[in-house]
Parts: C-alpha cells; sequence; structure tokens
C-alpha cells in the first residue's frame, strides 16, 4: 500500500504540489482569520482573569450621593470609585510632531491606577522620573506612541502638559476606538490638571472633573438593561452621568477585528471550495489516464478498496501538509499582523502561543475534508472489473451528438474543432465555468473591496464611522449666538458647500439607551440613511437600524425620546447603518434636541466643500483660521485623515483587502494553472493524434485557447456579474451584527470588465506556456504517455 | 532493376533516458525504403521497431544521424515543419488506433485532409468511397469511434490515413488488438494502398501481416540483422509462407 501511495506521489507531484500550495493560503487564511476572531472570547477571558468589572459609569458630582443611590440596587455586587480628569479634546504633539486633537483622553492618578483596573502592562521603563504618562495599547499603536518618547498635550483650560511615556498596557474598558481613552500620569502631575479642571465641573459643557463608578453586577443580569437603570438612578439624584457596560465595550473591542476575519474565513472557504472541485476533477482524470494500471493492480489481487484508500492517502497527506504548513505560516506572520493591524484596530494585546482549539480542528478538517472529496471522486472505480478496463479502459465518456459536424459545417478549421471540444466536454465545462465563476468571483470581490477601500473610500467610510466631513474647525465654546455665528460664517466662505455642527448625548429611544445625535443641519449628514430620509423638521427622527428593531418601529411610526428627564414624540423618517454604535441610535435636529430641553452645544464644525481636495482643504482651512481667529481652537483636514494611515478602521481593512488580492492573484494563479494542466492532461493524447496527423503545435495551442474561451467567458462574466451583484448582500449577511442593513459600497460597473480582463488573461497566459509542452514533446511520447 | 528511394537513414541513433541511464535503442543504422514498397519491419521486443518507424516518419527526432525523405533532410526540421511534413507525405495507422474520440470518424478523416487545404466538400466525397471502400457501411460514418468495434475502428483509422494521399503510410502493429476477421480486413486495405501505389511501412511481430510485405527488415539490438525480399504479394502463396518463416528462424525470431 505504501509503495502505491508512493508511486502516486512521484507519478502526480506537479498536481499535487499545486494542491499543496491551495491548500496552504487556504489553511493560513482560516488560521489567521480564526485567530483575529478568537479577539472576541480573547476579550471574556481576558476580563473574568483579571476580574474586570461589569458596567462603568462617568459622574459629576458627590460619590456619597450616588452611594445612596445605588445602595438599595440588590444586582450591584460590588463597587469602587476612582477620579478622573477628562478634557473633551486635547491637541497632542508626539516628540514635538504635531498630531490630530484627541478626543476623549482622561487622566487617572498613578496612585489611583491599580484600584482603576488590573492593567496589564505591554511594555513598561521604570527609569522614567518626572512628569510621566503610560497609555493604553489603542492610543500607543493608532497614534504612534512609544516608550520614551515626549508626549506633549495642549488644552484651552487645562494649560499644556508634557510627559515621558513611561509605558503602555492594555485597558479593557477604556482602551478602544468607541470608547473613552484612559491614560496614567504620576500623581504630581495629575494633582496639578485636577486642580485647574475643578473650578469648571459646574458647566456641563465643560465636565473636566469626573469620578467613575465602577460597579460588579450579579451573575445572569441582562448588562446593558442594568448598566442602564443605574445610569437613569443617578440622573434622577440631579448629576451628570454616562455608562455603558461590559458588552457594549467589548463590542467595541472586536467589531472591526471580527470584520477582518469574517473577510478572511470567507475568502479562505472560497479557495477551499475551489480547490476541493478541482480535486474532484483532477482526480477523476487521473483515474482515466491511470486507468490501465488501475486495473493491473486489481488483476495482481489490489482491492478496490485499497485502491481508492491509497489515493484518499495520497491526497490526505497533502492535506495535511498543506494545512500544517499554512496553519505554521499563519502563526508565523500574525505577530506582524498583530502590531501593524490588530492592535490599532481592538486595542487588545494577542496572548501568543498555540491555540489547538483553532489549529487542531483546521488540521483535521482539512483531512476529513478532503478524506470525504477523494472517496467520492474514486467512485468511478468502485466496480470495475480489471478485465474489462485492461481490454477497453473506462468508459468515462458517452458522446451523444456529433456537434458540429464538419462535412456540414464551414469555416476555420482550429475554430471549428475548438468549438467542437467545447460543446462536446460538457462535464469538463461545468467544472472549468464553476472553477472560472469562483476565481473571478473572488477577483471582482476584492476588486471592489479594494475600490471602496483605497479609490474612494466614502460609502465605506460611512457604513463603518458614519458622518464623515472633508474638515473640521475646533471652536471655542461661549455663547449659543457665537456659536451659531462662527457657522454661519463657515457656511458663507468661499468654496463652502456645507458647514454644520453636530453632537451628542447619550439619551433614550423609548425604554433603550442610545446615543442621540443632533445637528444644525440634519439634511447634510451622510450618516447611511438606508430607508428613507434624513429628518429635518423638529419633530423627525432617524433612527439606527438595531435600535429599530428593538423598538418595532418602521418610517412612518412614531418614537419617545428622552434626554436627561424629558421626553417627547418624534416621528420616523429614516433607518440609518453604521458600525459605530452599532446601530443604536438616533439623529434629529437642533431643534428637536430643544424639545427634549436640550441646549445644542457644537465644539466643532463640520465641513464640506464643493470640489474637495487635500490641497483645497487646507486652504479652506487656513482661510478658516484666518476669518475665525482665537475663535478657532485646532482645525483638521480630514479629507486627507479618511485618506491616510490615521483612518485607522478603513486603513487596517484596507491592508487586509490588500493582503486578499494578492493571495487572490496566487490562489488565481495556481487554481488556473492546475485546471488548464488537469484540461492538458484529459486531452494531451488528443492533441499527439493531432500531432501525429500534422496539426502544428500552434495550431493545437490556439485550439486549446479557443476551446476554453466560451467557458472562460461565461464563468467569468457571470462571476464578476455575480460579485457586483451580491457583494453588498453578502455585507448585510455578515455584517447585519453590527446594525447593517442595507450595505451600499460603491460597485463601478468597470469592475466586470477588469475582472474580464484579467481572468481571460490569465486563461490565455497559463494555457500558452502550459500548451508550450507539447511543442517539447514529440507526437510520438503524446501518444504513448 | 533501380528502384527510387524515398527514406534514407544515415548514421541513424536514437538513445532513451531510463532512470538516469542512456538506453541506445537504434545505433548507427543505414537504410532506405523505397517507393511503392511494402516494408515490414520486424525484431524481438526492445529491437527498436517502433522508435524505428516513429523516426523514419518524423515523430520523434533522432538522437544522432540523418533521415533524408525524397533527398530531402527532414532531421533539421522544427516542431512545426515535421508536422506539415506529415500531413502533406505520411499516413498513420496504430495499434490501439488513436483516432479522436471525441470526433465521429467522419471528422476524423476530414480534419485531418482540411490540414492540407482541401475543400470540406472534396473531402466528405473522398472520405464516402473511402469509408466504402474499406467496407464501413454508412451508418457508421457519423459514430464515434467508441461506438465501433475493433476492426472497424481500424478501418477507419486507415481512412484518415490516406485521405491526403501520402507517400507512405507507416502502420505500428495496426492488426495487434483485433480479430482474425479484422487482421484480415485491415491487411487487405494496406494491401490495396499498396498497390495504388503508395509506400507503406509496417511493424508487426505477425507472420500472416509479415506476409503481405515485399520485404522485409530485421532488428535486432537497433541495427539491421537481416532483410529478406519478398514478390508481389499474392493470396494463398504457400511458398511464400514458408520463405518468410525460414527468414525469421534464421534471424532467430
Amino acid at each position: 500500500m505504501l509503495k502505491l501511495v508512493k508511486a502516486h506521489f512521484h507519478k502526480d507531484r506537479a498536481v499535487l504540489s499545486a494542491f499543496l500550495l491551495i491548500l496552504v493560503v487556504a489553511a493560513m487564511l482560516l488560521q489567521l482569520g480564526f485567530m483575529v476572531a478568537r479577539f472576541d472570547s480573547m476579550y471574556e477571558e481576558k476580563c473574568d482573569k483579571r476580574n474586570i468589572i461589569d458596567s462603568m459609569f462617568f459622574f459629576a458630582g458627590d460619590k456619597d450621593a450616588v452611594r445612596d443611590t445605588i445602595d438599595g440596587m440588590d444586582y450591584i455586587e460590588d463597587y469602587y470609585f476612582v477620579d478622573i480628569v477628562r478634557p473633551d479634546v486635547v491637541g497632542v504633539s508626539v516628540n514635538d510632531i504635531k498630531k490630530k486633537d484627541i478626543e476623549g483622553l482622561f487622566f487617572i492618578d498613578e496612585e489611583d491606577a491599580p484600584r482603576y483596573q488590573d492593567l496589564y502592562y505591554v511594555e513598561m521603563d521604570d527609569t522614567v522620573t518626572g512628569p510621566r504618562i503610560s497609555v493604553n495599547v489603542y492610543t500607543a499603536y493608532s497614534e504612534g506612541i512609544r516608550v520614551g518618547d515626549k508626549v506633549r498635550f495642549t488644552h484651552p483650560d487645562l494649560g499644556t502638559y508634557e510627559f515621558t511615556v513611561a509605558g503602555i498596557y492594555e485597558d479593557l474598558f477604556c482602551g478602544q476606538r468607541y470608547s473613552y481613552f484612559s491614560s496614567v500620569i504620576d500623581h504630581e502631575s495629575y494633582a496639578e490638571i485636577s486642580d485647574k479642571a475643578a473650578p469648571f465641573t459646574t458647566d456641563i459643557t465643560k465636565f473636566y472633573s469626573l469620578s467613575f463608578l465602577c460597579a460588579y453586577i450579579r451573575d445572569g443580569e441582562d448588562l446593558d438593561e442594568v448598566t442602564t437603570q443605574i445610569q437613569d438612578e443617578i440622573m434622577k439624584a440631579g448629576m451628570y452621568c454616562s455608562g455603558y457596560s461590559r458588552d457594549l465595550a467589548k463590542a467595541g473591542y472586536v467589531g472591526i477585528t471580527n470584520i477582518m476575519a469574517a473577510f478572511m474565513e470567507s475568502f479562505s472557504a472560497v479557495i477551499m471550495v475551489i480547490g476541493f472541485i478541482m480535486i474532484i476533477f483532477t482526480v477523476n482524470t487521473n483515474i482515466n489516464r491511470d486507468i490501465s494500471n488501475i486495473g493491473a493492480l486489481r488483476a495482481v489481487g489490489f482491492t478496490i478498496s485499497q485502491v481508492r484508500m491509497s489515493l484518499m492517502i495520497e491526497y490526505s497527506l497533502v492535506a495535511a501538509i498543506g494545512s500544517a504548513i499554512g496553519i505554521f505560516l499563519a502563526y508565523l506572520g500574525f505577530p506582524l499582523m498583530e502590531i501593524y493591524a490588530t492592535r490599532q484596530l481592538s486595542g487588545l494585546v494577542w496572548e501568543g502561543g498555540f491555540h489547538p482549539g483553532i489549529s487542531v480542528p483546521i488540521f483535521a478538517g482539512t483531512i476529513l475534508v478532503m478524506m470525504i472529496v477523494t472517496f467520492l471522486s474514486t467512485h468511478l472505480i468502485r466496480n470495475i472489473h480489471p478485465a474489462t478496463v485492461l481490454r477497453f479502459g473506462l468508459e468515462s465518456h458517452s458522446f451523444k451528438k456529433n456537434h458540429l459536424p464538419l462535412d456540414k459545417t464551414g469555416g476555420n478549421l482550429n475554430v471549428l474543432l475548438a468549438l467542437k471540444n467545447t460543446l462536446q466536454s460538457r462535464g469538463q465545462n461545468i467544472i472549468v465555468v464553476g472553477v472560472i465563476l469562483a476565481v473571478s468571483f473572488m477577483t471582482a470581490f476584492s476588486a471592489i473591496l479594494f475600490y471602496n477601500t483605497r479609490i474612494d473610500i466614502t460609502n465605506f467610510q460611512t457604513l463603518l464611522q458614519g458622518d464623515a466631513p472633508d474638515a473640521y474647525v475646533n471652536i471655542t465654546y461661549d455663547s449659543s449666538e457665537t456659536m451659531y455665528g462662527i457657522i454661519d460664517t463657515l457656511q458663507e466662505m468661499d468654496g463652502v458647500s456645507q458647514a454644520y455642527g453636530l453632537s451628542n448625548v447619550d439619551g433614550y429611544a423609548g425604554e433603550y439607551k442610545c446615543y442621540m445625535l443632533y445637528a444644525t443641519k440634519p439634511e447634510y449628514l451622510h450618516c447611511g440613511v438606508y430607508e428613507g430620509q434624513n429628518a429635518v423638521e423638529a419633530n423627525e427622527v432617524v433612527v439606527g437600524s438595531v435600535l429599530a428593531e428593538r423598538l418595532g418601529v418602521g418610517i412612518g411610526d412614531e418614537v419617545t425620546l428622552k434626554y436627561m428627564d424629558n421626553e417627547a414624540r418624534f416621528l420616523v423618517t429614516g433607518l440609518q447603518q453604521a458600525v459605530y454604535s452599532f446601530g443604536e441610535r438616533v439623529y434629529i435636529s437642533d431643534e428637536g434636541f430643544r424639545r427634549l430641553s436640550g441646549e445644542p452645544v457644537y465644539t466643532y464644525v463640520r465641513v464640506r466643500l464643493e470640489d474637495p481636495g487635500e490641497s483645497q482643504v487646507e486652504a479652506f482651512l487656513k482661510d478658516a483660521e484666518t476669518v475665525l481667529g482665537d475663535k478657532c481652537t485646532s482645525t483638521e483636514n480630514y479629507y486627507h485623515t479618511q485618506r491616510s494611515n490615521e483612518n485607522i478602521p478603513v486603513y487596517a481593512v484596507s491592508l487586509v483587502v490588500l493582503v486578499l488580492i494578492v493571495l487572490n492573484i496566487f490562489t488565481v494563479v495556481i487554481v488556473i494553472r492546475l485546471l488548464l494542466k488537469t484540461v492538458f492532461i484529459k486531452r494531451e493524447k488528443e492533441f499527439g493524434i493531432k500531432k501525429a496527423v500534422g496539426f502544428t503545435s500552434s495550431q493545437l495551442r490556439l485550439q486549446l485557447s479557443l476551446s476554453l474561451l466560451p467557458v472562460s467567458l461565461i464563468g467569468t462574466v457571470s462571476g464578476s456579474l455575480a460579485a457586483c451583484l451580491t457583494t453588498n448582500r453578502l455585507f448585510d449577511l455578515i455584517f447585519s451584527s453590527y446594525g447593517i442593513k442595507n450595505s451600499d459600497l460603491l460597485i463601478n460597473p468597470v469592475v466586470i470588465p477588469v475582472t474580464l480582463l484579467i481572468v481571460i488573461l490569465m486563461v490565455f497566459v497559463i494555457t500558452f506556456i502550459l500548451s508550450g509542452r507539447m511543442k517539447k514533446v514529440s507526437a510520438y511520447k503524446l501518444i504513448s504517455e | 532493376m533501380n528502384k527510387e528511394v524515398i527514406i534514407k537513414t544515415e548514421k541513424l541513433s536514437k538513445s532513451f533516458s531510463v532512470g538516469g541511464k542512456q538506453q541506445h535503442v537504434i545505433k548507427n543504422l543505414d537504410m532506405e525504403i523505397y517507393k511503392g514498397d511494402f516494408t515490414v519491419i520486424m525484431g524481438s521486443s526492445g529491437a527498436g521497431k517502433s522508435t524505428l518507424l516513429y523516426a523514419l516518419s518524423g515523430m520523434d527526432k533522432p538522437t544522432l544521424g540523418s533521415i533524408s525523405y525524397s533527398g530531402k533532410e527532414i532531421t533539421s526540421m522544427n516542431d512545426d515543419q515535421l508536422a506539415v511534413f506529415r500531413r502533406k507525405h505520411c499516413g498513420f495507422v496504430f495499434q490501439q488506433v488513436h483516432l479522436v474520440d471525441s470526433m465521429s470518424i467522419m471528422d476524423n478523416a476530414i480534419s485531418t485532409g482540411m490540414l492540407t487545404g482541401q475543400k470540406q466538400k472534396t473531402l466528405k466525397d473522398k472520405a464516402c468511397k473511402m469509408f466504402e471502400r474499406v467496407g464501413l457501411e454508412k451508418d457508421l460514418w457519423n459514430k464515434f469511434p467508441a461506438q465501433l468495434s475493433g476492426g472497424e475502428a481500424q478501418r477507419a483509422a486507415m481512412v484518415r490515413a490516406v485521405i491526403n494521399d501520402p507517400d507512405v503510410v507507416f502502420a505500428d502493429e495496426p492488426t495487434g488488438a483485433l480479430n482474425s476477421a479484422g487482421v484480415k480486413a485491415v491487411l487487405d486495405v494496406l494491401t490495396d494502398i499498396n498497390r495504388t501505389g503508395q509506400s507503406v511501412v509496417m511493424v508487426t511481430h505477425d507472420i500472416t501481416s509479415a506476409r503481405r510485405a515485399n520485404r522485409i527488415i530485421y532488428l535486432r539490438d537497433g541495427g539491421i540483422m537481416g532483410e529478406c525480399n519478398l514478390g508481389e504479394y499474392v493470396s494463398g502463396d504457400k511458398e511464400r509462407h514458408r520463405k518468410v518463416k525460414s527468414f525469421l528462424e534464421e534471424m532467430g525470431w
């Protein structure tokens, strides 16, 4: 048996090495996908291990009052308080290089840090003395901050502070893109900032000095529900309070990594499917080729099971080696992926080491599927009789109709023979169409993702993060009149198409907690409304998809919104989607916000230009700074930011897409090569006969290429068309749990001709190169092989 | 009588590499094939019969030496030039038939004919006549090779072999896989072809087939060990059979 397997290996080594490569790529992607997806469960494990709290509340007020409020809540098992200083927006420079302003950064006293959380330090330099700071992994990796760097923070009210970075740690509650960002500073600096912040804490727009209420909730409670109840009670006691649960925090940590994982797993699945289709085709072809050998083996006493088993062992060994190499490469490459992508996206540190829970199922699953596929593929020989096959071979084809008979059909000989072959090879056509369709789908899908993450990111950006303007102008807030005056001034400036304010508060839709966003001009928002339209009037609201589902409301329904203690009924005019905040948001006008007795405050103005571009936005911002003078605290060219690697989610996804494109091209080349090699093996004897009777190699190469052209065209057009028609629906399916209901990624029809060109070109080039063998091998050899 | 040489080899050698070792199948072979002859090549297994046949027909290239066809060197031709040479001057009949199994036997014949630029209509008429000549009934002409018996398929292959009126028909053990009725039918067709003036070069192991030749060349270890010249074939000639048998016994067959 072993000798038989060895002989098969030797004979099929070229084909097997191609399968090996396909399996390596598929297993590597699957392993990487599962590893990235594991951040989800890893977050829970880390929380359990480090005894992380279940709910966290920022509040401004007296701790005893809070204590009195929550003492009767029996679902709170334990709690503690930690003081923080949270400037709303701070200007940041790292080693004297100005970075974009950070919104949501807060400071913790170094002495209080152990109480705040069991922080896991990735790096720590104990020798740093004087003003020092440690930052969370997310902030460090997204802002390019390293231990030893000099970081300067500037704030209009609190002043300027410079720190040396002493450490980078993993924060499991406030260290991800959709939360506030923690930082730990030395006691002296904290005391100084805290003193400066204290006087402002009476102004709701400047609640710099806050406290955390960190609570452990009894097992079995709905964390979101309980968190909402606690927040309500604290607010009812007359204090500003904003809370969120560990479940919500987790969604922020692992939201984007789950998207990445879904991409990788989907690609891997497609590659696996293509690989296994090819194996069925190849095994069948090889059985036809080797039928006399199989007959001889049967004649000398091998059983059918032994022959089938030898083929299963052969391919299963390839599956084992391929998946083992793929898994190994994934482990080898993951540290790089972690540093350049996942840390910035998730704020979590991967816990290294071997993960048998991921690798063993991939390894065993690949082998198992391979065994099943090979077993099914060898059904041709299940009832084989040695004498029959030795004498007559295997009747694997039964031509029923003589298409395009040459005595009745006129035309060029090469074209006629190519078309005849196409029409006669129904089984082969199905396989070729299937494989080309799948690779074209992958190619077009990659092209669409590339276009949306690299060329025109507008819709992808909206899908991930909601409204994205061309520029931000950060302003000082002293009065409502001044604020609206600034917005009007900016709107009047040359080249400005839209200038508007957008702010958010925590509120309620029905009984559900939500992000309540209000805008001066809601009609200007590009916030991912997939059904209906933006809210314009004071009584109109756009509801996030997840929230709408929970509330059971649609367009035309009414919903009660609540802010602080005030509530009002609003008419739903649109449904909105975006990964950010996971569909738990509402958009209203600032008039609408006033109906809830809210006082709109905009600390930055969003601006869109009529003709945006990096230089145009830059020029506008200079003009705006001149016009506004000291009313403008800072600006940001967000047109640039969106398209640069500072836009972490889009950038990271685009990096993953680039990697997938490279792997896709690699796979497509291998698959097409393998497919054509198999087709060539299948038709080798025919080519030998034709060559013997006087067909030139060039004629045969042309016939081969032409015979594959119609099916390749059908496969490519169908595959690229399917990608164009289904990419958005696939997105909806994969990301529905993140609030995506009706993706509108840009589908440029150019994708179809581009895919057609790429795939057909590859089919032609690879056919041409492979069929070059015909020129080297004599007709005699082709016949006798 | 001086016969016209149609194929001539000089110091023809052919080696194969098997497991890293060179095997010299044909060694410095000088020979001539005459126009209009029915030449049979015989020899024990491994003597180089088929190798010689494929080299003579330009289907395989020799390792050393030269082959000329009607005075024209063919060993220096490239792959495509050899293909054009074959389509114009050679016809082939193989033991395993080797018809293209995805084409009807009519298409097998016509497609070969189209290579030389003949009109499809002309080729159809020609093929029909030839099918009739080799005894294939009309209802078989549009069948696929797999739908025919071995003898029928081999006769169809002969039609393909002669559709371009080649100067030489090369046959590699054409009766090796046939029953006795099939053998006779195929040999009759080959004899018939030869009688129209076309040369036939046939490799065979079969003494019955060998009797059809007017010249038998016997190979051993890649060289010519001996040859036997016979007259024109006449059915039932017992003296011819005795002569062939005696020659082969002499050669140690």
